[in-house]
Order: structure tokens, then sequence, then C-alpha cells
């Protein structure tokens, strides 16, 4: 099948898998009275706690510190709430798969979608508090964010697919990533500034890091008020089109035979 | 529309690391120690299968357990892949296979209509108008506004079963779907399936049950080991069957 039919195929599904995504989200939020808001509340109160200890222990002004860290979380869980869904994505549709042969592809695309929509909702509280404290950086932040919502979406479907086919295949894989994200997390610079991994003679643990890129498209514009550098662009024009051919490929090969393996 | 299935020389295999290698670790450690996991023989489910339906034919399977039948249904509709040979359908599938799998168990039986609906390939205004001629049918009371985990078994067939036979199709594939379900529901499943019957160009029905392959079918396929071993009346391959069903040579699985 070309990828022009399987494009097509997924357009035609279109009003299940949107609905699936909504599910996702009446699921999640369907046993509290705060609904939605919760995707505020928790990265707000984590940052809260973690900016008013690492603002003294770094002494960083925290009216800095809190947006950086706020940033940091929301990113990093849109990354790893991706990759861990989409590890279960193809197993938890089983039931649809047995029935239907419609694209696999779009049972990784809701994955991304409902994690995109919990980053979209954060992103909101992160706007609210740049227009608090530095108005001026909206002229940069809101142009921005739909572009920057688009790179985090263009690089989480292909995530979301890679996991969904080697989750299936490979059972444990989960307990892996778990260790392997959290190790990822810790040495990027998630809620840790780059000057101090600078300052510790481990930059290129800042330089060499995609993840640092990755933030940097979100952080520039609503942090520093600016576009993100030629550098972040090209950073993730690299990665995301390693990510998205190493997906295709995997599609291409072993879409037909998955539903054996399920 | 001139509905169609072709196949020519089909073959489907199960494969068999599926069921070998489940998890990193154990892959990692067999490739280090360079001892391959114990080889499972690939199960060769469908063998050089030819089959030509045209339209307005209403075909039966019939066989031993393992024979290939609910496997050929798959096959025909897109769900498993052909490891050989060509398969070609005209017309849209709508395929009651496994009817009880593929709910959103924390979703309601209502929202479900929905999902399902949409899964079916249909609008959700289109949906939105059948919901009600649906719920009645599923006849569930207020089940119907509880999440679907809370279903037994039974409420989830009849639920899927209304869905899936509310929206239509031109080949109807059914596979020993009138299983469940109680009497009275079983009663108006019956008058359904016949209506959805006659309504379909195509029809391939995997069953067991004598009486619907005489009252459905104008063919009958008979499967033994992934082959069609006859292919003709039913009521003559219905005989075969019988003769051939002795406690000694069944069950007839499929193996390479």
């Amino acid at each position: 099948m070309t990828a022009r039919e399987y494009a097509r195929r997924i357009w035609s599904t279109r009003y299940f898998w949107t609905h699936l995504v909504a599910a996702d989200l009446r699921a999640k939020y369907r046993r509290s009275s705060l609904g939605l808001l919760w995707a505020v509340i928790h990265p707000l109160a984590l940052t809260a706690l973690l900016s008013v200890v690492m603002s003294r222990v770094f002494g960083s002004p925290i009216v800095e510190y809190a947006p950086y860290i706020f940033s940091g979380l929301l990113c990093w869980e849109f990354v790893s709430v991706t990759i861990m869904t989409g590890c279960s994505a193809f197993i938890n549709s089983e039931g649809y798969i047995r029935q239907f042969p419609h694209p696999l592809a779009i049972y990784s695309l809701r994955s991304a979608l409902s994690a995109l929509v919990n980053l979209a909702l954060g992103i909101v509280g992160l706007l609210i508090w740049v227009a608090f404290w530095r108005p001026g950086h909206l002229l940069a932040a809101i142009p921005l964010l739909p572009i920057a919502l688009m790179c985090f979406f263009l690089i989480g479907w292909p995530l979301a697919t890679l996991t969904a086919f080697f989750g299936t295949r490979y059972r444990d894989l989960p307990q892996f990533l778990v260790i392997t994200l959290q190790a990822i997390w810790y040495l990027s610079p998630v809620f840790f500034e780059p000057k101090l991994f600078r300052n510790a003679g481990v930059g290129f643990l800042v330089d060499w890091n995609p993840v640092y890129y990755l933030l940097d498209i979100i952080r520039a514009p609503f942090l520093e008020g600016q576009m993100p550098s030629a550098t972040t662009w090209i950073w993730f024009g690299g990665c995301l089109t390693l990510t998205a051919l190493w997906a295709l490929w995997v599609v291409r090969k072993s879409e037909r035979s998955l539903i054996f393996h399920l | 529309m001139n509905c169609s299935i072709k196949l020519s020389n089909a073959q489907l295999h199960y494969a068999s690391d599926a069921y070998r290698q489940r998890s990193l670790k154990a892959t990692v450690f067999n490739a280090l120690k360079r001892q391959p996991g114990a080889a499972l023989a690939n199960v060769h489910a469908l063998r050089d299968v030819t089959l030509r339906v045209g339209p307005g034919e209403r075909v039966g399977l019939l066989g031993p357990n393992g024979a290939g039948k609910s496997t050929l249904l798959k096959a025909i509709a897109g769900i498993y892949p052909l490891s050989g040979g060509e398969r070609s359908v005209v017309g849209e599938i709508r395929a009651l296979l496994e009817l009880s799998l593929g709910f959103e168990s924390e979703a309601t039986g209502r929202e479900n209509i929905m999902y399902r609906g949409l899964l079916l390939g249909r609008h959700p205004r289109e949906m939105q108008a059948m919901a009600a001629s649906i719920v009645e049918f599923a006849d569930l009371g207020e089940f119907i506004d509880y999440p679907v985990k809370a279903y037994s078994a039974g409420m989830m067939v009849r639920l899927a079963f209304s869905i899936s036979t509310a929206v239509g199709g031109d080949i109807l594939l059914l596979d020993e779907i009138l299983g469940a379900g109680d009497l009275a529901f079983m009663r108006k499943a019956k008058v359904r399936i016949d209506s959805l019957v006659r309504g379909a160009n195509i029809l391939v029905l995997a069953t067991h049950d004598f009486s619907s392959l005489r009252s459905m079918c104008s063919r009958l396929l008979l499967f033994d080991h992934g082959r069609i071993v006859y292919d003709g009346n039913v009521e003559e391959g219905i005989a075969l069957y019988t003769s051939v069903q002795t406690p000694a040579n069944s069950p007839g699985m499929a193996q390479t």
C-alpha cells in the first residue's frame, strides 16, 4: 500500500479517532469536579514546590525560575506520556484491531493527540503567567504557540507509533522505558538550568541533547521573548526526520503482521 | 453493485515467533547466549485456498475446530494478511466477528454506540439518528447509561450485535455469533439476521448449526486442515461432514 493510500485511510477514519481522543479526555477527568483544570493544577503545584526550593538553593529569582520549571514539566510530561501510552496503544485497541482493518497508526495518533491536548491546556497556564509578568514576550509567544504545538505533535506521533509496535512485540518494554526516561529526565535541562550543566563541565548534556532543543521551542518564545535559534530548528528537524523515517519503515514492515502479536 | 470475493492460491501462516519471545529481556539474553528459543513451527492455517464468490451467493463454512473457517473470514475481511496468493474483494464488508471485543470500557453503552458506529465508518450525525433504535433493539434498560465495564458478557454481545447489524454493508461475514444472549434476544436476533441476509449481496457464514446452514445458505464449503475439501450443495456437504466426523479423526488442527 502506498503512503498516500495509507494517509487517505487515516483521514477517512477521522471521526472514529477524534472521538477516541475525546473519550480519553473524558475518562481522565470524569471523576473530578475540577475537570480539565487538573491538567494545569498538577504541574502548577509541582512547579510551586520545586521553584520555592530550587530558587533558594540556586539563588535564581523565582519569577524567572518558576516558568522555567513549569515549561519543563509540561514538555516532559508530553514526551513521557506519549511514549508510555504509545507502548500500550495497540494492546489496548486489540478489540478494534481484531475486528476492523483500519490503519494502525490511528491508535498511536490517539496517544499523541490526547497528550497534546494536555500540553495545550498547560501552555494556557504558562501564557497567563507570561501575560502577567512578561507581557512583552507575548509578541513572540502567541504567534509561535501553534507552531510549537505542531512540532510537539509531529515528533509525538512517530514516537508513539514506534513504542506501540515495539511494545506489542516486547511486553516488558514499558519497564525498560520507565528507567530510560527517568535517566534522560535527570540528565536534561528540564528543571536544572543549562548554566548549571555548563559550570559543572557537562555542557555536552545540553548541547548534544535533543530534549534541550525540544524544550527550547517552548522556552525561547515564552521565557525569553524570542524566536528559537537556528541551531534549535536544525536539531529538531534532524530528530524529527530520523524518528519519522524510522516509524514509517516500521509501519511498512510490521503493520500487517502485527495482529499475530496481539 | 457487483460484489465479489476472489481468493487465488491463498496461503496464511500464523507467525510462530509471535508465540515465542514476548519480552525484551528474553530476546537480549538469548542473543547473548546465542541460544535461540525453542522453535515452534509456523501454523499453516489456510493452504492453497482458491475461491470465487459472486453477487447473490450465500456461502456456508463447515469443518472441525481449527480447520480454518474463522481464519478464512478474517482473511476475507482483510484483518489477517495472506502469506501467499491473491485476495480481491469488491464491496463494503460488514464483519460480525468476535463481537464482544472493541468497547471503551470506561464509556457508557450509549457512548459506545457512537464509537462503534464511527469505527464502522459512519458519520457522527448518522449515528445520532440511529442511536434510539439501537438502544431499543439492545433492550438493556437502565444499563445503557452505565459504563460498559459493568456489563455481563451477554449484555456486551447484545449491544455489539445491535450496533453492528444496524449499520449497512454489502458483504456480510458471520462467525458463530448466535451463541450468546438469552432466549428472547436470540429470537429477535435471528429475525434481524434473516432480514440482513436478505438485504446483503453476499453472505459468508461459519457455523456448526446445520439448521441455519440449511435455511440461509445455497452453497457449502467444507474445510479440513486449512483446505477446502468440498464445495457444492448444502445437503451433500452436511452428509459428507457427518460421515467423516467420527471421533477418531477430529480435531483437524493444521500444522507444518
